[in-house]
């Protein structure tokens, strides 16, 4: 869809530019409240000022301060969460990228039999519910050693973000045509000179895509952390989970929320270019 | 491009190994312990007694409660999604920016969308608030961890609201647009080109859609756990309690058992939709 | 080559050897030993790592005022409770756990005491652990604790109101009854499996509608007899359900009554004290522990059997039952003491209200069985 290229309307939608003009500018702005509210309601939770507090009829805290943010910081386990969250997001990214990159090539421009069969199993750890894996999961971690322990984190992160990576770079391996590659050949290009010239700068913004979704997926993961991690790991969303839980405190949770979802809605803002609507639902749902 | 089967092996197993080995391995190990096998306390042997032990109001109500949310967030997503997918489709001012727009909430963890839409839907939230300033209301609703789950529903359908457009969109995509304006030109209107050509022609796009929202959601743990009612929970939530709090890990994996095959099954009815969206594409 | 293999090994050998050897007689050692020597030991080990559930503000405060004092550094983790207890049961078969002393409270506790996972007796040996409440120092949640579980704080659940509009809070349960009748849906509690002031009030209901509390007192096995006429508390709870607003969690129904939802709800003192504290509950609020009786409890500090650094453990419990760290403790998240020599000023209840009104818990057995109950009899309903 954003691929598509910019049209001139035909005369007849031109006509109605007026009512259609309308109807975009609604529909933003209903979208704009759908989306952007929850947002503000967090960002409002999170400035309530401990002396002041924010309770009814008042629509919005009665004064702001960030005694919330101090207080998260400087009591709760944000701090660890933080280092822990980024450095097993990027390691996990990283490794799903080792591993997916052969793999991804296979699918994306080999022919093999059982090819069908093999993208599915790749889409398996996204689509199985993840409390599952995560539980029974956890039973052969701790009989290998594994559970409680860092690389028990990356090993299980990765299962559960590697198909995105997987999954959008065999789609850019795709997308490749054959006959730019046999162009090249003909032109006389070596091995090296079409892996340089050709596949990387081709490939690479399905990498991109693909190193996005997994480092996102990583971010976020709660149940299989919350399983094998805690409480010796704790990455934000378990931080939040407690927040949100047992002992639910609307203002802590709310710092915590924002914290989780700032550097995600950066990435993708960062990222869109590369996020190609083909890339996307390759991810998700296209076989 | 042919290659010899040894180097195609090696080329698949980092990856596809690496998945299958610990796919198989959590599987395994629910299936094992569903029968009394492989249990970690207590002795093991084969025993059907955990699956006997299902047949009980809390588990019925459970299996009931998520199959319920699964199918509410797919359709109820759907009803948004797919006129937005329509809308989406041809190129014009400002569908660059709703297209931006609406991706953020698939960046926004299910944890902190439940959290989200909690503060929206609150006694006081701005939703009650709005509802009661402009009269509509003359009380507040009570909608938290209601009875329904319709909180549930909510959140599920912000979060995969972007999730099923993507998918739609990919679909409209790939149906050429000589056909519709084929019929445009031979006077139709576009509600009949909507139905009689769009929707015939994206029908296997919608299915899988919607049964990838069902999967997503009918196994959910975290949403559920911090948004849903106090009774009955969902099958995430009963095998948890079930392990962790109960220590009753056989019939926990009973329960995993019952939803990672109801996964599975689902995910058969989304490969067949696949391969025809796939055919339909070419 | 080989000479100098044989030598790694027999050193390593000598030094595994003593490493295992060492902390067993130590550890029993610390036990006996005068409490300056073991003074002297936490300062050698330098180190520990404390768990605890919630209250992360006090304990991270008195952890660094406890390194500027003994210069041992505590490394305070904060994480979910049934996650934390799992951790200690599923170590204790290893030589050496990564927890060495954690917050305890809640039914869960029965699963330490079962796995013999903690380190002990303590209570008589830390100092000061005898000026700490005699009957929470015996017992928690109806089982003998024989000493392993040193007590931290004492709470008490009672009814969170808003003065404005209730401005005679109901006291027996008579009176209560008619004020649930005549403000439907205006009182709140949360779902017993949720937390314990959602326990503390079925606990009431059950206890006011049969009576005789003290026939279930120091039961470790529920008798059947015993609960048998339960059937009728679960029948005046399906009589009564649009009466209540039922909640998530403890902090949830004070919520609810910040946000005007309810007027009243079943809360924990110090959920209450933090709620004030952080701005999440209006000024005006006020807790009561109301003549119909409330439970109350509190919850201990112990040290895993396989703890690394026992001493340093022993000392930090020492100084989290000291008066001034007690009556920090109060101040900061609004327990109360568990010492009963000193007194604090975060008092919401005032001590008489709490001597008169408040209850022990019924035994575990019997609270673990009306959670349980509640679910299947009122909640699938």
């Amino acid at each position: 869809m954003t691929d598509m290229a910019l049209a001139i309307p035909p005369p007849h939608i031109r006509r109605r530019i007026g009512l259609k003009g309308f109807l975009v500018g609604l529909s933003v702005a209903l979208l704009l409240v759908w989306t952007a509210v929850p947002l503000f309601m967090a960002v409002m939770w999170s400035l309530v000022n401990p002396d002041d507090p924010w309770s009814p009829p008042a629509v919005l805290p009665p004064s702001f301060s960030l005694a919330q943010w101090e207080y998260v910081f400087t009591f709760s386990e944000i701090g660890k969460a933080i280092v822990t969250s980024f450095v097993l997001a990027p390691v996990v990214t990283i490794l799903s990228f080792i591993l997916s990159l052969p793999t991804a090539y296979a699918i994306g421009r080999l022919s093999f039999r059982g090819k069908e069969a093999l993208r599915l199993l790749i889409l398996l750890p996204i689509v199985l519910p993840a409390m599952v894996i995560a539980m029974f999961l956890s039973r052969t971690f701790y009989a290998f050693g594994l559970a409680q322990t860092f690389l028990g984190l990356v090993l299980g992160h990765t299962l559960l973000s590697m198909p995105y990576m997987l999954r959008i770079l065999a789609t850019a391996f795709e997308a490749i045509p054959q006959d730019v590659i046999d162009a090249a050949r003909n032109l006389g290009a070596g091995r090296l000179e079409l892996v340089r010239h050709i596949l990387v700068p081709m490939v690479l913004p399905g990498l991109m895509a693909g190193s996005v979704f997994t480092f996102i997926t990583s971010l976020e993961e709660f149940n299989l952390t919350f399983v094998i991690g805690t409480p010796t790991f704790q990455t934000i969303p378990t931080v939040l989970f407690d927040y949100l839980g047992y002992h639910f405190v609307r203002t802590n949770a709310a710092v915590v929320s924002i914290v989780l979802m700032v550097p995600s809605i950066a990435l993708l803002l960062i990222a869109e270019r590369y996020l190609k609507t083909e890339y996307l639902s390759s991810a998700f749902g296209k076989l | 491009m042919r290659t010899d089967r040894l180097t195609l092996l090696l080329l698949i197993l980092p990856g596809a190994g690496f998945i299958f080995l610990f796919l198989a391995a959590a599987i395994a190990m629910t299936v094992l312990q569903s029968v009394g096998l492989y249990s970690l306390v207590g002795e093991s042997k084969l025993t059907f007694e955990h699956w006997f032990s299902l047949a009980d109001r809390t588990f019925v109500d459970s299996f009931l409660f998520s199959l319920k949310v699964g199918v509410g967030s797919a359709f109820g997503t759907l009803v948004f999604s797919y006129p937005l997918a329509l809308f989406l489709r041809r190129r014009r001012y400002g569908t660059q920016l709703i297209g931006s727009i609406i991706k953020i909430p698939l960046f926004v963890p299910a944890l902190v969308a439940a959290f989200l839409i909690l503060n929206v839907l609150a006694f006081h939230g701005i939703l009650n608030s709005t509802l009661l300033g402009l009269g509509i209301i003359d009380r507040p609703l009570r909608m938290l961890n209601d009875k329904f789950g319709w909180n549930v529903l909510i959140i599920q359908i912000w979060k995969n609201l972007p999730f099923q457009l993507l998918i739609l969109a990919a679909t409209l995509e790939s149906i050429q647009t000589d056909i519709e304006d084929a019929a445009r030109n031979l006077g139709a209107s576009p509600w009949r080109v909507i139905r009689h050509i769009i929707l015939p022609l994206s029908a296997p796009g919608i299915l899988i859609a919607v049964v990838l929202v069902f999967i997503l959601t009918f196994g959910d743990y975290a949403i559920t756990k911090v948004a849903g009612p106090v009774y009955p929970s969902s099958l995430s939530v009963l095998m948890y309690t079930e392990a962790f709090t109960l220590q009753q890990w056989g019939s926990a994996a009973c329960i995993g058992v019952v939803i990672t095959f109801a996964s599975l099954l689902f995910v058969a009815i989304y490969a067949r939709a696949a391969r025809a969206v796939a055919e339909i594409g070419q | 080559m080989t000479t100098r293999r044989v030598f790694l090994s027999a050193i390593m050998g000598l030094a595994g050897l003593l490493g295992a050897y060492q902390p067993a007689s130590a550890a029993d050692d610390l036990l006996k030993m005068p409490w300056d020597k073991v003074v002297e030991a936490a300062k050698a080990e330098g180190q520990a790592t404390f768990y605890a559930w919630w209250g992360e503000e006090f304990w991270r405060t008195a952890a660094k005022d406890f390194e500027a004092k003994y210069g041992i550094k505590v490394d305070v983790v904060t994480g979910d409770r049934t996650a934390t207890i799992g951790k200690v049961v599923s170590e204790a078969p290893s030589a050496e756990g990564s927890i060495d002393a954690l917050l305890i409270g809640g039914v869960e506790l029965k699963s330490l005491l079962d796995a013999k996972a903690l380190y002990g007796p303590l209570v008589g040996v830390i100092p000061g652990s005898d000026k700490l409440d005699p009957a929470l120092s015996k017992e928690q949640e109806g089982y003998a604790t024989n000493g392993y579980l040193v007590p931290v704080y004492r709470n008490q659940t009672g009814f969170v109101y808003d003065p404005e509009k209730v401005p005679a809070p109901p006291q027996t349960w008579a009176e209560f009854t008619a004020w649930l009748d005549a403000n439907p849906a205006q009182f709140a509690f949360n779902d017993p499996s949720k937390g314990g002031s959602g326990q503390a009030f079925v606990q009431a209901a059950i206890v006011n509608i049969l009576g005789d509390q003290d026939k279930y007192a120091s039961d470790t096995e529920m008798k059947e007899e015993k609960v048998a006429d339960w059937g009728k508390v679960w029948e005046w709870f399906n009589a009564n359900e649009d009466k209540f607003t039922i909640t998530a969690s403890n902090n949830d129904s004070i919520d609810r009554v910040n946000q005007g939802e309810v007027l009243m709800a079943a809360a924990w003192d110090d959920d209450t004290a933090v709620s004030l504290s952080k701005g999440t509950l209006f000024k005006r609020a006020k807790l009561y522990v109301p003549a119909l009786g409330m439970p109350g409890g509190g919850d201990s500090l112990g040290i895993p059997a396989n703890a690394k650094h026992k001493a340093a453990a022993m000392l930090f419990i020492a100084y989290l039952i000291e008066p001034e760290v007690q009556k920090k403790l109060n101040a900061t998240i609004g327990s109360y003491l568990a010492r009963v020599d000193v007194s604090g000023e975060n008092a919401l209840i005032p001590e008489d209200q709490r001597q008169k009104n408040g209850r022990p818990w019924l035994p575990g057995a019997y609270k673990g069985y009306f959670i349980q109950q509640f679910v299947s009899e009122v909640l699938q309903k």
